[in-house]
């Protein structure tokens, strides 16, 4: 009985945690189409969840992949995947919060190894795997994609000349939601997959399942449900960041930003390199910022960003050891203790977010002072006569 | 370095990034120049909306050979 609740609590914690990933990660594939009017915001959002429900059951290949190769496979057991999970969820709503894009995969990670080390120390953690999958990879993956969509944004605005033809821009929103779709695809096939690996490690650790099995059906069909749930409600604090606040984008941007941060993830995919959505799509709309001539990007902001990237995996790993503390021995009671006060602690930090709701009515509101900076840099001159 | 990443696979992703990335571009802002045009020029639309057509289906072909690609693998 013990055993069957501390399970129920763990997939149930595996599906919050999907469920964060998915509308943390509407930026990813959504932000610059909303940003230049694309799409509305809602039918944005409702497109992105549909491509990342049939993602995530296009292939399994990804499955698995997370966990293994970072941490011994035979020390995972159920309160590890808890506290691991739990530490993932609390970053993704800090960072949802701050309106700030984070990689949930490596909040994923993070939460893993600092369970992994507080139950059964650091030898169980392969440090060479963590450079390999994790570190080199965030920090060549957003340089690529931004190097690909500078170069392709300097390609598109010599040939196809917007500036002077603004009629142009039509034709650049068709195919930046053709590219957006591509991006909400391969998340479904990475992200959602990622979940899906850890909780089949989990039910493998629990006996449920054979050794190297597959995510049986109802795990597949659970987890993409959570992640499209949660991509269709949207995380429009990061929506509006990546959308606006980085640079002010264009349509034929929005174009290039996306068809580069497309083509990198699938490429990566291909070549067998587990790099992160966010990372890309960031890297892919700081390109478009700098392949535009006399655009302005807010390096501010995407300080803030590369902040928030170096320090997600340690953060949620030292929250993951935190919360595995209690719960390391097994004990289903502390368990449940720790889950409820979790669901205490983000509700909480939901209510307090609403405060300054963003929603898919505002999102496309930049707040003033935003505003005011990025027009007092692309219009100098007229802002000076003006006053 | 190599130790940690497989530079082979990186120059790969970066090669066929850059060159399926400006590619598509190219072609997808030829696309645009040439639609724009017949829509100032009438004159010469069918001309330019068949270069228009061309060129989007190039990239239409394009992206279902790499989506076949990952997916298949």
């Amino acid at each position: 009985m013990h055993d069957a609740l501390l399970l129920f609590i763990v997939v149930t914690t595996a599906l919050v945690f999907d469920f964060t990933n998915g509308f943390h990660d509407t930026a990813n594939a959504m932000a610059t189409s909303i940003a230049t009017g694309a799409l509305k915001p809602k039918p944005a959002v409702a497109m992105s969840a549909v491509l990342n429900l049939l993602g995530a059951f296009l292939s399994i290949k990804v499955a698995a992949t997370i966990a293994s190769g970072i941490v011994s496979a035979d020390v995972i057991t159920l309160p590890v995947v808890f506290a691991g999970l739990l530490g993932a969820i609390v970053w993704n709503v800090a960072t949802w919060a701050l309106g700030l894009p984070s990689s949930s995969s490596h909040a994923l990670i993070g939460g893993v190894i600092g369970a992994t080390v507080v139950a059964s120390g650091t030898s169980a953690v392969h440090g060479h795997s963590i450079v390999a999958k994790v570190v080199v990879p965030a920090v060549l993956s957003p340089i690529i994609a931004g190097l690909v969509a500078a170069l392709a944004t300097r390609l598109a605005y010599r040939i196809a000349r917007p500036q002077e033809r603004p009629v142009s821009h039509r034709y650049f929103r068709f195919g930046q939601l053709a590219a957006a779709g591509l991006v909400s695809l391969a998340h479904g096939t990475n992200d959602a997959q990622k979940t899906m690996g850890v909780i089949t490690l989990a039910l493998i650790a629990d006996d449920q399942l054979p050794a190297h099995a597959d995510p049986p059906v109802w795990v597949i069909i659970a987890y993409a449900l959570a992640i499209a749930a949660g991509t269709y409600l949207g995380g429009w604090r990061v929506i509006r960041t990546l959308g606006h606040r980085l640079t002010h984008i264009e349509p034929p941007q929005g174009f290039t930003a996306q068809t580069s941060a497309a083509i990198v993830l699938l490429t990566a995919t291909q070549g067998g390199l587990p790099l992160s959505t966010t990372h890309i799509t960031s890297g892919a709309v700081l390109g478009s910022g700098v392949g535009k001539r006399a655009a302005s990007i807010r390096w501010g902001v995407a300080g803030s960003m590369v902040v928030a990237w170096v320090l997600t995996l340690p953060a949620a790993a030292l929250m993951a050891a935190l919360i595995g503390l209690p719960v390391r021995h097994g004990s289903t009671a502390g368990v449940v203790l720790v889950a409820l006060l979790a669901a205490l602690v983000l509700f909480l930090a939901w209510r307090v977010a609403r405060r300054h709701a963003v929603n898919a009515h505002n999102v496309n509101d930049i707040p003033e002072p935003a505003d005011r900076a990025i027009r007092d840099q692309e219009f100098p001159i007229l802002e000076e006569k003006a006053s | 370095m190599s130790q940690y990443v497989d530079l082979a696979a990186l120059r790969n992703v970066l090669v066929v990034s850059l060159v399926a990335g400006l590619g598509i571009t190219l072609l997808f802002a030829v696309a645009v120049r040439a639609l724009v045009t017949a829509d100032e020029h009438p004159g010469s639309a069918i001309r330019q909306r068949l270069l228009a057509a061309g060129c989007l289906l190039i990239v239409g072909a394009a992206v279902i050979a790499g989506l076949w690609a990952v997916l298949a693998k």
